[in-house]
């Protein structure tokens, strides 16, 4: 269960973060929008930097909530 | 010194057919006229809004990339501060390096909360177990850089 994870951009050469990537940052934040430690996501610093810029982005054009409570 | 960046348009969906796309171009002619060198143009049409500005709850959403010296910025950023069919725009800079990929533009329905409940399913093979939500702190950032 818990083995210790590889960041998924390092592990991934060709996986670039952008802002427009719904899917792919919403893995790295919880149900209510936070973003999520790199404890939990396995992120490498470099790449948490870059996940946690990509996720502010998103946030400006409402592609991402800030906050949002009372998820189903 | 010419640089690559994005300009992110959000444009009210309440508006008659066809004005986003109207509006699009307007900032494509915008750009060009300005000495811009427009790449990549990628329209996403209505989409649902992760939460509502200026009451509105989903926008028309454009992309367009294009090359231009850091001089046409300010113009631009008052064009679009003073354009009313906007809901909110973005430019970025794209970084030198980092590929951007042509993100494809998902099913419209897909907002915010519906992707969530696949989401979780698909974690699972990560071991994401934590689900420490609630008890960590952070210091509640806004993202409020126009660059």
């Amino acid at each position: 269960m818990n083995r210790i994870k590889v960041c998924r951009f390092c592990e991934d050469k060709s996986l670039g973060a952008d802002y427009k990537d719904v899917r792919l940052l919403q893995r790295f934040v919880t149900e209510r929008g936070k973003l999520l430690p790199r404890r939990a996501s396995g992120t490498c610093a470099r790449h948490q930097r870059l996940v946690t810029l990509h996720v502010k982005r998103a946030r400006q054009i409402a592609l991402l909530p800030f906050a949002s409570d009372l998820v189903k | 010194m010419e640089r690559d960046y994005e300009l992110a348009l959000l444009v009210n969906s309440q508006l008659p057919e066809g004005q986003a796309e109207e509006t699009a171009k307007r900032y494509e002619q915008f750009l060009t006229e300005h000495g811009a060198t427009i790449g990549n143009v990628n329209r996403w049409g209505v989409r649902k809004l992760a939460y509502e500005i200026q009451k509105q709850q989903q926008a028309d959403y454009t992309f367009i990339q294009f090359e231009a010296g850091v001089a046409l910025l300010p113009e631009l950023e008052r064009a679009c501060k003073l354009d009313e069919t906007l809901i909110r725009y973005m430019v970025v800079a794209i970084e030198e390096g980092l590929k951007v990929p042509p993100v494809e533009e998902e099913s419209p329905e897909a907002g915010a909360d519906s992707d969530k409940d696949d989401e979780d399913g698909e974690d699972e093979e990560d071991g994401e177990d934590e689900e420490d939500g609630e008890d960590e702190e952070d210091g509640d950032e806004d993202g409020g850089d126009g660059e």
